[in-house]
Parts: C-alpha cells; sequence; structure tokens
C-alpha cells in the first residue's frame, strides 16, 4: 500500500489561502497608484490649445473593488469640463490625426504595474509563509 | 521608390493591405498624401491615421529598438451597417496579419479597440467607427 504525505502541500494552500484574503486591500494600493500614474501621465500628453484649456483636468480615475476584484479606470471624468472631447482626442477622426495621451500613459506604466503585482505577491506569501 | 525610413514603410506596409482589398476606398490613397478626405466624398470609406513610439526592446543592451505603430482606422459608412461593413473588411486585411518591412522583424497586427464616434453635426449623414490596431516590429528580417 502506497501512502502520500501532503501536509507540506496542504499547508502551503493554507499560505496561498491566507495570502488570497489580504490580496484585494493590499491590491487595492497597487491599483490606485498605478492608475493615478497613468492619469498624470495622460494629463501630461494630453493636446492643449486655445480651444481645449480645460481638456486635461478633466482627466481622472477611480478604483472600484469587489468579491476578487480590483479595477481602475481612468479618463475624462463625465461633468467635468470639455470632458466629452476626449474620445475625438484620443482617437481622432476621418479628417483630424489622434492624438494619444491615454494609450501611451498605459502603455509605459504596465511594465511598473506588473512589477509591484509581482512585489505584491511574493511580499503576501512571505508574511504569511 | 523614394525612401522616407522605417516608420514610413511600416505606414505603407500597413496601407498597401489595405489597398488590395478593391471594395475598400482608402485615405490615404495609394501614391502618398496627406490623410485628407476630399470634401463631399460619397462613403462608404476608411481614413487612417498612424501614431508610433519606440519602446525599449526588451534585450540585455537597453536599446529601444522596438517600434509600436498605432494605426486609427476611421471606417466611414452612410448607416451603421455600412460602417461596421468597412470594419469589416480592415479586419479581413490587417487582423493577425504579418506585413513585411525591409530590414523589420514584423510581429502579427492586433486590435486593440474599437470606438463607435458620436457625430454630433446636425444632419450629419455619416456614421463613424474608429477602430485602432496595433502593429509592433523589432530589428532584423529573419527573427533573429
Amino acid at each position: 500500500m502506497t501512502s502520500l504525505d501532503m501536509s507540506e502541500v496542504l499547508a502551503w494552500a493554507r499560505v496561498l489561502e491566507r495570502a488570497g484574503d489580504d490580496v484585494v486591500d493590499e491590491g487595492k494600493k497597487v491599483v490606485a497608484k498605478g492608475s493615478l500614474n497613468v492619469k498624470n501621465e495622460a494629463r501630461q500628453l494630453a493636446p492643449r490649445g486655445p480651444h481645449i484649456p480645460s481638456y486635461a483636468s478633466s482627466i481622472g480615475y477611480d478604483v472600484t473593488t469587489g468579491a476578487g476584484w480590483i479595477e481602475g479606470e481612468i479618463g475624462p471624468v463625465k461633468g467635468r469640463r470639455q470632458w466629452g472631447l476626449g474620445n475625438l482626442l484620443e482617437y481622432g477622426s476621418a479628417n483630424n490625426p489622434p492624438h494619444p495621451h491615454h494609450e501611451p500613459a498605459l502603455d509605459h506604466e504596465e511594465p511598473r504595474f506588473i512589477a509591484a503585482c509581482e512585489a505584491l505577491a511574493a511580499e503576501l506569501v512571505t508574511r504569511h509563509g | 521608390m523614394a525612401d522616407y525610413g522605417y516608420l514610413q514603410d511600416h505606414a505603407d506596409a500597413m496601407l498597401a493591405l489595405l489597398y488590395a482589398d478593391p471594395d475598400l476606398t482608402v485615405y490615404p490613397p495609394e501614391g502618398g498624401g496627406p490623410t485628407t478626405v476630399p470634401a463631399g466624398t460619397e462613403p462608404p470609406y476608411v481614413s487612417v491615421h498612424f501614431a508610433a513610439d519606440r519602446p525599449l526592446g526588451g534585450r540585455l543592451d537597453h536599446k529601444s529598438t522596438r517600434l509600436r505603430m498605432r494605426a486609427y482606422a476611421h471606417c466611414v459608412g452612410a448607416n451603421d451597417i455600412a460602417a461596421r461593413a468597412v470594419c469589416d473588411l480592415v479586419a479581413n486585411a490587417w487582423l493577425d496579419v504579418k506585413p513585411s518591412v525591409d530590414g523589420r522583424n514584423t510581429y502579427p497586427i492586433r486590435s486593440e479597440l474599437s470606438v463607435p464616434q458620436a457625430n454630433e453635426v446636425t444632419g450629419s449623414t455619416t456614421v463613424t467607427i474608429t477602430d485602432t490596431y496595433r502593429l509592433e516590429s523589432g530589428p532584423g528580417s529573419d527573427g533573429s
């Protein structure tokens, strides 16, 4: 008869479970920081001119969480002055070239965000290990 | 053919894929020129703009060898159905295709986003959907 000692596997599973319990609270900080960075760079890159004096400052972000998920949303905030120009400015139109400012900001943040998520995962596992 | 540098080579490679479809009217038209749709042009057509950046290549020498070209295809139709049909033609020409660019190793063209554009001009008779695609490339044409 063969026996299998699962004690270490089960102990590791408990570590992951406890780390998972903390991940939304701790991960929210990571997502908030990433969203803030994207917002700041999108504002810097946003087109400016006499006809769009308020557009850049309409860009904001918010972070929401639920059971097992965290979401950061960055973009012009509805109701702020000139927020409705975001679509046209970012993507252009048939006769107007685009002025990409959200997508490049997101591209630049991506490696930093992934590194921060990896660091958080390592920290939570270490904390509960 | 004049050499306008590899940024233009990438744009040419993507535009050539659109020009190859006889059902598509493309701006800028074959032969070059600015992306301006002549006044009075009847839809359907697609107007294409490009924006590029040059991120790090991910190699040990930390050279910015990568090129990331975003193509903004403004698919214009007389109504929603026609605009979507133009989007389909563009997708057929571009999606997952590896265009050939001299001296560059290209990756398959990917779709990023599709954005219906609000048209609030009174009496407007066209519908525009803007589809964003991404073409990336690195140095070398042999995958090195």
